[in-house]
């Protein structure tokens, strides 16, 4: 079975996506918090998106790393928007987003630690539980380490078995981590639980004045992180790959440009 | 360290660091690229308040912006799940905090970006609308009334001053475009698109209510505004139908 790619719907893409006839995505990811319970310009258009491209789900909001509680009636309210869409894959950041119930709106490091993986488990369980579906969890990119007493690596097999979960590997997430925190992404991938890996993300970064790198998603993709798919895309039986841009989003052919590229290298 | 600083961990450090409190510092010392965060998170607030509220920043103008949204993203706990619906909060935070012709030009931004946004009205009936006396009209719920102190829909800011009083204005989302429109009300239309909305009382209970609200009876003058009212609300399609 071949690993199909999707692209990630943006606003600015959406209508052009409606357009398009050949060369579509093969499936299309989309942010619930972005969509669930608006009509509409938008709602309409998002109506005929769903008819027109098989959908996946990546959340944001869900915070699963946090100390809050769970947010129940929001769970019930992404599940009937997930059941009206009939989106089976729904994943989320391995990271937490909030504090006292506060949103930061962006995706926090949580500490690699026992204490850690008992707690999201214990979660994640409760979440997939209300969902009824499996919650697969990404790799996100950090960018400093708050509590390590397991390796990253380790740190995720432990919560994907703990918890009954699956992961999402964003290759572009492994490279840059490796990069930032010394680690060779091609050891990291060899040894993730890959019976555990379901599905497959690849953006674009770039690199800071002082040599780190930021998960941007704002340009094309490095040659050295679609090498690591080449390379490595045997160990996985996931079937899908998704492109995700955030910014620089004026010009669908070229998005459709890197899922050529992409697809390349899953030759 | 102060004594809540000693009770709270590195994870915590760095969500309250990266909502701007420096008071955490001293828990992050052996933490690097906490400053990454900080801008991300700031960034994102920063962005969307700035597109949520295009006018109010630019009447706000310059540092006064900047710490509002600063010190929101401190203190004002936003709970929105939906990143969009978190400006509300942002207005809820800072309306107390700005000049009252500040505040209900925010107001006015912010009732376009949820009727924009808001659900599809589900029709209940379906017959078409007709006038008569007894007929119930049924209008979709994709509209708001909104009270100004200043009529910041139609006044250059710099002579809002002069015109402090107390204005309604009717927003709805046009059912075709999705585009917001505006109607402005004189007290007497609010109340009777209040009672129309209940959706309880046929035309003319409707009427009856209204003017009885008012301690007065019909007149020419009110039947004419209120026929053209309805006319209106029926082209403008907020009247959909009968129940």
């Amino acid at each position: 079975m071949g690993i199909s790619v999707g692209l990630g719907l943006r606003r600015e893409i959406t209508e052009a996506l409606l357009h398009l006839e050949n060369q579509k995505p093969a499936f299309l990811e989309v942010a619930p918090e972005n969509w669930m319970e608006i009509g509409g310009y938008w709602g309409n258009l998002f109506h005929q998106i769903s008819e027109k491209f098989e959908l996946t789900a990546h959340g944001l909001s869900l915070s699963i790393g946090a100390k809050d509680e769970l947010n129940i009636p929001f769970l019930k309210r992404l599940k009937s928007f997930l059941d009206e869409y009939s989106i089976s894959l729904y994943s989320e950041h391995l990271a937490f987003s909030t504090m006292n119930n506060a949103h930061l709106y962006e995706s926090l490091p949580v500490a690699f630690t026992d204490e850690s993986v008992k707690h999201i488990s214990t979660r994640v369980k409760q979440v997939q539980e209300i969902l009824e579906r499996k919650v697969i969890l990404e790799n996100v990119v950090y960018y400093t380490l708050i509590d390590q007493e397991l390796s990253e690596l380790d740190f995720y097999n432990a919560v994907a078995s703990e918890a009954d979960c699956e992961i999402l590997l964003d290759f572009n997430n492994v490279f840059v981590n490796g990069k930032n925190f010394n680690y060779d992404p091609y050891e990291f991938i060899s040894k993730i639980d890959t019976s555990k890996v379901s599905y497959l993300h690849v953006g674009g970064h770039q690199e800071q004045n002082d040599g780190l790198l930021l998960d941007a998603h704002n340009n094309p993709i490095k040659q050295e992180v679609l090498d690591l798919i080449r390379k490595t895309k045997h160990n996985f039986n996931a079937d899908k790959l998704l492109f995700e841009r955030d910014a620089n989003l004026d010009d669908l052919n070229e998005l459709l440009a890197e899922i050529k590229r992409i697809e390349k290298s899953l030759e | 360290m102060s004594s809540r600083n000693k009770h709270i961990d590195k994870s915590e450090a760095l969500a309250l660091f990266s909502q701007g409190d420096e008071s955490v510092l001293e828990n992050l010392k052996d933490l690097h690229n906490i400053d990454v965060y900080r801008e991300m998170v700031q960034r994102n607030f920063h962005l969307h308040l700035s597109k949520s509220f295009g006018l109010s920043k630019a009447a706000i103008q310059g540092t006064k912006w900047e710490s509002l949204v600063n010190d929101f993203i401190q203190h004002g706990q936003p709970k929105s799940k939906l990143f969009w619906q978190m400006p509300g909060e942002f207005l809820e935070f800072a309306s107390a905090k700005i000049e009252h012709w500040q505040a209900d030009l925010m107001k006015f931004e912010w009732s376009q970006v949820q009727l924009y946004f808001a659900p599809d009205y589900n029709r209940k009936g379906t017959k078409p609308f007709s006038y008569h006396p007894s007929h119930i009209a049924e209008l979709h719920d994709e509209w708001s009334i909104l009270n100004f102190e200043y009529p910041v829909y139609k006044i250059k800011w710099e002579d809002l001053e002069q015109h402090k009083g107390n204005y309604f204005l009717l927003q709805f989302r046009n059912q075709n475009t999705f585009e917001i429109e505006n109607i402005e009300l004189n007290i007497f239309l609010k109340e009777l698109m209040l009672n129309l909305s209940t959706q309880q009382f046929n035309l003319a209970q409707t009427l009856t209510e209204t003017l009885t609200k008012f301690n007065t009876s019909i007149s020419p003058q009110i039947n004419e505004q209120y026929q053209n009212f309805i006319h209106l609300l029926t082209q403008k399609n907020i009247i959909v139908g009968l129940l």
